[in-house]
């Protein structure tokens, strides 16, 4: 079960070139795809996700071309996009039925037993008979998720799913992927680095439409044992510091001093204490070069 | 404050395309008009040109105020969008919490779009004397430009009429956030004024329609009712009493809605809505805690025949379909039909005031009110379902589904035909309570749906057809739906501009008729004909509907149509093969059979003929003729073929005092023969006219007499024209099919064809 993206580039109209020659393989399991706002996740996102075509490239799920056979991929698919809206007027439940006949459950039963496992699931069914359009934030987004496990899907693109959810919400969010995710393929975008910390078991970095880096988070953090060192500044030696230092970020703590966190090979200073690396390093990290490679 | 949200919404205008095309139509609209009306088709159609001034004072008012008229389709998207696009953006959740008045708001709002509009009444007003002074007008009927005949066709019958429209559609689009709303009481309103005007026709009411008439019409009509042509050229529109008061209302009018919606608007409030259930309200918390839960679903099949996706696409089809019917519009629009169409039944039952029986077709006939509105339904749902799934932003959810393009657009097709199914039926549910209402109980059920569903359903449906080709290629759906609306008024009025072949006008054709004698008769077969060449080209574009048809999130049109070629493979191919098989040859006969086996004459050759008839053979009129004192003839009828051929032999007697030498002798368009018992040469044949000269050997003394035996009968029929007068269940025969005699007037007129009478005929 795996997913093998070839050599993908879309440029939009307006000359922006949102996918740049990308390629990446995906296997079972929870894959994290972090970058910046701007990268690129949600164009890759909805191409895997048959909305959009690449102008070149192509990708594979299992022994499906889903550029060419885009029907097949969606039989097995479960999408939930950025952001997304409703018909007015319809309650969940008769959303759920349309989108279950949508997705080819053509047996009346079988449909209302299902939405009624998945009402419960998401926790819907004290709302179900209510309009869509009137729901709440989080609400809405474990409706989505409920018309997203309509078909069984062995391919699940949810993209950005947790910005914008309460705490309460955002956990219950990502346990709920957690326990589908363990029999299919979840390609899970975000900004947010601790989703993918506590979720995936695979990543990637995309900024500008490229592979930064493709790497297990576990890896990673590994990688960056005793190169990341703290210390504490006072605000007018920031600019200094940064100068003299490779900053990766600078936090202001509650007496108005900054405490920046620095990636060396070496201890840079003696008033630096070394600290654990965090996904957030490897992801600064990986950023800055890419950067400083394009500069 | 109010200056810059003004310029704002004047930028963003520029900065449309829309208000380019809109300004493009206006301009070609009004210089067509008024250059048609100046005669500039004169070469290709029957001239104009009568002794009135094209643009007299009064001609102006109605040449201006056609295409104004036309404009006032676009006031909701033009003045009703400057305020619902600050909703359907949702900027005015921020843009309320900022510090500026609501009356600044509300009038820059409100003036910026009533400057739009007077910018394309300016870009007419352009347009108007441009189209009279293009190379090919007859001048003799336009007057040098009187800039004072526009002026007071702006001011006193546009000016206030559009102040009140858009107060009202500013109105209700402010209040109900929703543009679609004030499309429907644009509707609302152009019914009204026809009713109103519909009124004035009743003298007793004149007075009043032209007080309350909102178009300003029936006053003007008050005053000019009975001018004769000279006051039409040479006099200024008439400031009667109640054209004054009727425009002083309705400023009046407009100035007090703009003046409550400032009092009722407030930037809190929300959009205002119907709701015919109970609100009751109690405090909401959701759970915040909650485990891990298992994520065990039942089984469910997944089924992907062809057998289910029929029921898939019937199952979508109800939702749509349901979409429509639950809509505001759509209610509005049967409510207003059925009601004019009830007033309309009243309205026929007398003819020449003899009161007659509630037959079913005369209740089909009245029906025809429903037309307009049918279409205009069809092109109104037929962007709102296309589209439906974008503007709620669930397009992303929906076309990952697994399910194919042909069962989405099909299923929308589909409602879209069940709800012209259901507005035919309201033709039929009226006709029939209203034959209940008068005691008559023989409904015709079978003729009814005969009538309904069987002839009038295919005209709808290829509409619609066309419709859902240019609501698919266009992503801005009240674009679409005014281009439709533009063609349907359109296609008839190019017969004004000479195109007069129905082949070459979408979904002409021949009509049909019904006589409890005769049924439909034999015109019916032409009928159908025309109706499978169109329908054959309608399903052309259902198959482009399919290969254009807007899944996912396409970045150009460049990629749609490499989008659209790469559906076009397994059976689309063979299909668009079929349908284009069927239009051409169908259209290939119709061309056949109406130019080459029958001649045809344009109006123009028409008129032209009628021209040299009179120049060739007027110097005959005064040439004694015999008389015809007997007549024998043996006629045999033929009802299964529709054929009939005579003969017989008039005795023609010269009661003049003179020598009759020549017989002129008018026979009609039939094969026939004819043989007189005395000697003579065929001088003249003229197989154009019909019209033959015979010079006798020896000429006829007075009181003599001479035997014509002649024998008569029609072309032969084709399988869509009847060219004899034998019907199913009767004739038409008259003496008319045997020769006469002497030259017979036939001449044109004085009183040449004018515009308007080219424009109703287009409509009759």
């Amino acid at each position: 079960m795996s997913l093998i993206i070839e050599n993908l580039t879309k440029t939009y109209s307006n000359k922006v070139k949102a996918l740049d020659n990308l390629s990446l393989e995906i296997g079972k399991g929870m894959f994290g795809l972090l970058g910046p706002n701007g990268a690129g996740k949600s164009t890759l996102m909805r191409t895997i996700a048959t909305l959009q075509s690449p102008d070149t490239g192509s990708i594979k799920f299992n022994d499906i071309n889903v550029i060419e056979d885009q029907i097949s991929l969606r039989k097995i698919l479960g999408y939930l996009p950025q952001s997304f809206g409703v018909y007015p007027n319809m309650s969940a439940d008769e959303l759920l039925n349309y989108f279950a006949k949508l997705k080819g459950i053509s047996d009346k039963k079988e449909r209302k037993a299902l939405i009624n496992k998945l009402l419960e699931i998401t926790n819907l069914s004290d709302v179900k008979k209510k309009n869509v359009s009137g729901y709440s934030g989080g609400m809405k987004q474990r409706f989505g998720i409920a018309q997203l496990l309509l078909n069984n899907p062995e391919l699940i693109i949810v993209d950005e799913p947790t910005a914008g959810l309460d705490p309460a919400e955002r956990q219950r969010f990502l346990n709920v992927l957690r326990e589908v995710g363990t029999n299919s393929t979840v390609i899970f975008s975000t900004h947010i680095v601790d989703d993918v910390k506590e979720l995936c078991n695979d990543m990637a970095i995309l900024n500008g439409g490229k592979i930064l880096k493709h790497v297990k988070p576990l890896d990673s953090t590994n990688e960056l044992k005793n190169k990341i060192w703290t210390k504490s500044v006072l605000r007018d030696d920031l600019e200094s510091a940064e100068n003299e230092f490779n900053i990766l970020s600078s936090n202001y703590n509650v007496d108005n001093s900054l405490t920046i966190r620095v990636f060396s090979d070496k201890k840079p200073g003696t008033d630096f204490k070394k600290a654990e690396p965090q996904l957030d390093d490897v992801y600064f990290i990986t950023l800055k070069e890419d950067q400083n490679n394009n500069s | 404050m109010f200056l810059n949200i003004f310029f704002n919404e004047i930028k963003y205008w520029f900065n449309r395309p829309a208000f380019y095309i809109y300004t493009i139509i206006f301009f070609l609209l009004s210089v067509f008009i008024s250059a048609a009306a100046a005669g500039i088709f004169d070469f290709i159609t029957l001239t104009t040109g009568s002794s009135k001034i094209v643009n007299s004072p009064f001609g102006i008012a109605g040449l201006f105020a056609a295409p104004a008229s036309l404009l006032i389709f676009f006031y909701p998207s033009i003045i009703g969008s400057t305020i619902s696009r600050d909703y359907e953006s949702e900027i005015h959740t921020i843009l309320y919490s900022y510090p500026f008045s609501k009356i600044n708001y509300l009038t820059a709002k409100f003036l910026s779009g009533f400057f739009i509009v007077n910018l394309i009444i300016l870009i007419i007003f352009l347009g108007t004397p441009l189209g009279l002074i293009l190379p090919g007008t007859n001048q003799e009927i336009v007057n040098p430009f009187d800039l004072k005949s526009y002026l007071d066709a702006y001011y006193i019958v546009i000016l206030p009429n559009l102040f009140l429209y858009s107060s009202i559609i500013f109105g209700v689009v402010t209040f109900t956030r929703n543009v679609y709303v004030g499309f429907v009481s644009v509707i609302l309103i152009v019914i009204i004024e026809g009713l109103l005007q519909g009124l004035s026709s009743n003298p007793d009411n004149r007075f009043l329609a032209a007080l309350l008439d909102p178009s300003g019409n029936s006053a003007v009509a008050y005053y000019t009712r009975y001018w004769t042509v000279s006051e039409q050229n040479e006099l200024y529109l008439p400031l009667g009493k109640l054209l004054i008061y009727n425009r002083l209302i309705i400023t009046s009018l407009g100035a007090i809605i703009l003046f409550s919606i400032y009092k009722v608007f407030s930037f809190s409030q929300n959009a205002f809505t119907f709701s015919f259930s109970k609100k009751d309200s109690k405090r909401m918390i959701k759970n915040n805690f909650g485990g891990i839960t298992k994520v065990n679903l039942p089984k469910i099949t997944i089924n992907f025949s062809f057998k289910n996706d029929l029921k898939k696409l019937w199952d979508l089809s109800n939702i749509d379909f349901l979409f429509i019917v639950k809509s505001w519009p759509f209610i509005i629009i049967v409510i207003i039909s059925l009601l004019i169409n009830l007033v309309g039944l009243f309205e026929l039952g007398n003819v020449f005031g003899t009161p007659t029986y509630p037959r079913t077709w005369k209740m089909l006939q009245a029906g025809v009110t429903f037309t307009l509105f049918i279409n205009i339904c069809t092109f109104l749902y037929a962007g709102n379902l296309l589209h439906r799934s974008r503007l709620a932003n669930v397009n992303q959810l929906i076309d990952t589904t697994p399910t194919p393009n042909w069962i989405l657009l099909g299923s929308k097709f589909l409602a879209i035909i069940k709800m012209q199914l259901i507005l035919v039926s309201l033709v039929m549910i009226s006709g029939i309570l209203f034959q209940i209402y008068n005691g008559y109980y023989d409904f015709e059920i079978g003729h009814y749906l005969y009538e309904l569903i069987g002839l009038s359903m295919i005209s709808y449906v290829i509409w619609a057809l066309l419709a859902f080709l240019i609501q698919t290629l266009i992503t801005d759906r009240y674009v679409g739906l005014f281009i439709m609306i533009l063609l349907f008024i359109g296609i008839p009025l190019l017969g004004a501009a000479g195109l007069e072949q129905s082949i070459f006008k979408y979904n002409a054709g021949t009509g049909y008729a019904y006589s409890d004698m005769n049924g439909y008769g034999s015109s019916i077969n032409r009928f159908f004909l025309y109706k499978i060449y169109w329908l054959s080209l309608g399903l052309v574009f259902y198959v482009l509907s399919y290969l254009f048809y807007f899944r996912g999130l396409p970045s150009s049109f460049k990629e749609r149509i490499v989008l659209a070629k790469s559906r076009f493979k397994g059976k689309y191919p063979k299909f668009l093969g079929f349908f284009l098989l069927i239009f051409f040859s169908s259209g290939g006969y119709l061309y056949y059979e109406t130019n080459v086996l029958n001649k045809r004459t344009t109006a123009k050759e028409s008129e032209l003929q009628t021209v040299e008839w009179e120049k060739k053979y007027k110097k005959y009129e005064n040439y004694d003729q015999p008389r015809i004192v007997s007549v024998k003839v043996d006629v045999n009828i033929f009802p299964k073929t529709l054929d009939a051929d005579a003969s017989g032999t008039y005795v023609m007697v010269n009661k003049t005092s003179n020598l009759i030498d020549s017989l002129f002798l008018n026979h009609g368009n039939s094969i026939s023969t004819f043989e007189f018992n005395k000697e003579n040469d065929l001088v003249l044949e003229d197989t154009l006219y019909n019209f033959d000269i015979y010079k006798l050997k020896q000429a006829l003394n007075p009181g003599d007499s001479i035997n014509l035996f002649f024998t008569v009968k029609n072309k032969p029929n084709t399988t869509i024209r009847n060219n004899s007068s034998v019907v199913s269940n009767g004739t038409f025969f008259n003496n008319s099919a045997f020769p006469s005699f002497g030259y017979s007037g036939r001449e044109l007129t004085d009183d040449k064809t004018s515009f308007w009478i080219l424009w109703k005929r287009a409509y009759r």
